[in-house]
């Protein structure tokens, strides 16, 4: 709620968020009522479910006046704030369980269909967009993105263009913005396959990598190797060293442990770009005697065998990380699926206490210090092989200028982005 | 006639029924849950129970089969498990843009295959029948999510006349019409010259010669006519598969067809999208036979009278 809430105040389970004027895009005030119906309706059965999970430690919620909203927690639970990021909708829309259009951002919805949303700038907003609008439009095939780019029909592509394909879309004219980013890519790993239990294995794999080539030659270099999930910058971010690429010594800890000639089965998407990098890791994992199996799956199958743990390595993403409590409902070991995401069977005392500890500690330094320890854990386990974190890289039109990419890959910088010498001959951009 | 029509709707029915059973079996048996791909990765156990729950998908893989069956008797294909939206309404949005582009495609594929078909026949092994074959090896060996593209770059990127993707009008029809074309034009300009040569060489051509027919009148009517029953055939099929959703096509060029919607249906474990489109292709299928079947018999009689030509 960093948009509405002017500022807010944390007493024991008592949580007070004090609204800054706002208007809805049919022009009435945003108020606490709003707030609290928009929150409501989430707990009703006839949202699916969603978001339930979020709502559980949350004991009511109301109005105290207009600008005032409380909520009340059962337990202190610190990723609160992190969940009351959810845009608000009308008190009216709320109650009835309606889908509800009318909302307070920088764009308004003008009509919506299966593949295109086209967005307004709205005027209600307190500094309306320079754009006019904004049309966001599916464009599922890889190659059809880059040509609408290069023909100029659409202006802006996020995160969705082959890196290869980057340079000639920038000899074409178009501008190529990446920036770090905050999604953290790995390798998955079942602790439960008997070598894999092994840490010197564990650790073997992470130091056979060469993450380093494999950014240069297939990210095009839009990636940062990572030693951790947060990346730096995070408030919680440890700085724990990337493990570097040392063939000998994954030799030397595959000997050790007798695990030389083992056979892995690695599961990915059928996706290009990740099969490569699954052929990438294969190779040099064969390099130290690894022999790999590369399964490329549909998406479905992919996560359906990743979450029910029938996967040996697999390789997927968190995307838009932001509040550190991932880490309980990844590696705390209560949180085996299908309770959680624990997929790979880790078990650490230390890291169940720390995790436990840190989503009922509010004060954000001593949080921090905690998942700090949890890296420290974490890197010494290796219940997962962290690679990198994925740069955002965004192509867009010259035309369209002060567009800022965010790390998590959300698109408000539009809010702030406009045309330089004039909107191009059609209504808005899209992506 | 009349027989033929019983016949092949008693076929669509059994089509159906082992579409419905075939389906559900097989999308109970691949891996992947439509509750981890509506509610995503960070969902707790609780709410995907709810969601499973709400959905029947708690229930025994028959009892939700004979619900979908018994639904369908009665017109209803169920709801959409992301958007929670009427299967048939999906269908009914969907159907015209893939029905303009297969209509589109099979005009076009006619317009290129007759004349190249004829051409060749008229002279095996001239220059038409070698740049006949030449197209059908081009056009069999490039996949269309690889002509798509190509095209694109052709023909809306260098030269700016048509539009890169989306469903905008008769213009950016072309593009995805001629990736489609192209590919059914050779089949068809093949098919059609080996039946010409096989036409020309039946005796009632050759009595019809010696007749004294004309012989571009012999090549035109009488040759032409025989060699169109098993041409027709083939084009009847292909342009069934079309109407069936040309998914990779619709997917290169962001055409929101039947194809896609299936695509998107089976990403996200869509299950009654998934069906409901199945058994659209499946019935578009017995639909295309069918005309194929009627066409033969208008174009020769004789095949009506032969039992079983159904």
């Amino acid at each position: 709620m960093p948009d509405l809430a002017s500022n807010w105040t944390v007493d024991g389970l008592e949580w007070r968020f004090r609204l800054r004027p706002a208007r809805f895009h049919d022009g009435s005030p945003v108020r606490a009522a709003d707030v609290v119906a928009t929150w409501r309706s989430l707990a009703s059965p006839s949202m699916r479910g969603l978001r339930q999970a979020e709502l559980e430690p949350i004991a009511s919620v109301d109005a105290l006046d207009d600008e005032t909203v409380r909520f009340v927690l059962r337990e202190p639970h610190a990723p609160f704030l992190s969940t009351t990021t959810i845009g608000i909708v009308k008190r009216a829309c709320a109650e009835d369980g309606r889908e509800c259009e009318v909302g307070n951002g920088p764009f308004r919805i003008v009509s919506q269909d299966a593949d295109t949303v086209v967005l307004a700038a709205a005027t209600t907003a307190d500094a309306p967009p320079a754009l006019p609008g904004v049309v966001l439009r599916a464009s599922p095939d890889g190659a059809s993105r880059a040509l609408g780019l290069a023909r100029g029909t659409i202006d802006l592509v996020q995160n969705a263009v082959e890196p290869e394909l980057l340079p000639w879309l920038e000899r074409r004219g178009l501008v190529v913005d990446s920036r770090p980013g905050s999604t953290f890519q790995y390798l998955g790993l079942n602790l439960e396959v008997p070598a894999l239990h092994d840490p010197r294995v564990r650790r073997a794999i992470a130091a056979a990598i060469d993450v380093p080539a494999i950014v240069a030659g297939l990210l095009a270099g839009h990636a940062r190797p990572a030693g951790e999930l947060l990346p730096p910058g995070h408030w919680a971010h440890a700085a724990t060293p990337a493990q570097a690429y040392d063939p000998a010594l994954a030799r030397r800890l595959l000997d050790e442990a007798g695990a030389r000639g083992l056979r892995l089965q690695y599961k990915t998407t059928n996706v290009d770009l990740r099969r490569r990098v699954a052929e990438a890791i294969a190779f040099d994992l064969a390099a130290v005697g690894i022999d790999v199996e590369i399964r490329p799956l549909e998406w479905g199958a992919l996560y359906g065998d990743v979450r029910r743990g029938n996967f040996e390595l697999f390789s997927l993403a968190w995307v838009g990380i932001s509040d550190p409590d991932l880490y309980f409902g990844w590696l705390h070991s209560s949180m085996r699926p299908p309770r959680g995401n624990n997929r790979g069977g880790y078990a650490s005392a230390a890291v169940d206490r720390l995790t436990t500890e840190a989503r009922r500690e509010t004060d954000r330094g001593s949080r921090a210090g905690r998942y700090r320890a949890v890296a420290d854990e974490v890197a010494r386990d290796l219940p997962f092989v962290p690679l990198w974190w994925s740069d955002v890289v965004a192509v867009h039109s010259p035309r369209l200028a002060g567009f800022a990419p965010s790390p998590t890959g959300d698109l408000r910088g539009l809010a702030a982005a406009r045309w330089q010498g004039g909107a191009p001959p059609r209504d808005g951009g899209g992506s | 006639m009349i027989g033929l029509l019983l016949r092949r709707a008693a076929l669509a029915a059994v089509t159906a029924c082992g579409v419905v059973v075939l389906v559900s079996a097989l999308l109970s048996a691949i891996p992947g849950d439509p509750v981890d791909a509506i509610l995503g990765e960070r969902a707790a156990a609780a709410d995907r129970d709810a969601l499973r729950g709400s959905l029947g998908l708690d229930l025994p893989a028959g009892e939700r089969m004979a619900r979908y069956a018994s639904g369908v008797l009665r017109g209803d294909l169920g709801q959409s498990l992301v958007s929670g939206r009427p299967v048939a309404d999906l269908l009914r949005e969907r159907w015209p843009a893939t029905a303009a582009l297969a209509l589109a495609a099979t005009a076009l594929a006619v317009a290129i295959a007759l004349p190249l078909g004829l051409l060749a026949a008229a002279r095996p092994g001239g220059f038409a029948d070698r740049a006949s074959l030449g197209l059908a090896t081009f056009a069999a060996s490039l996949p269309s999510f690889a002509l798509g593209p190509l095209l694109v770059l052709a023909f809306a990127v260098r030269l700016p006349w048509f539009p890169v993707a989306g469903r905008s009008g008769p213009a950016s029809l072309v593009l995805p019409a001629t990736t489609l074309a192209l590919g059914m034009a050779a089949v068809l300009a093949r098919q059609l010259r080996g039946a010409m040569i096989d036409a020309l060489s039946t005796d009632a051509i050759r009595a019809a010669r010696a007749r004294g027919v004309p012989s571009s009148r012999l090549f035109l009517v009488h040759a032409l006519r025989l060699a169109a029953t098993p041409a027709v055939t083939v084009l009847a099929l292909q342009a069934g598969g079309l109407l069936a959703g040309a998914v990779v096509t619709e997917t290169v060029f962001a055409w929101p067809g039947l194809g896609r919607l299936l695509v998107q249906a089976i990403g996200a474990r869509d299950l009654p999208v998934v069906q409901g489109c199945t058994l659209a292709i499946a019935l578009t299928f017995v639909a295309a036979n069918l005309v194929a079947d009627v066409a033969q018999l208008l174009l020769d009689p004789r095949t009506a009278r032969e039992p079983g030509a159904a």
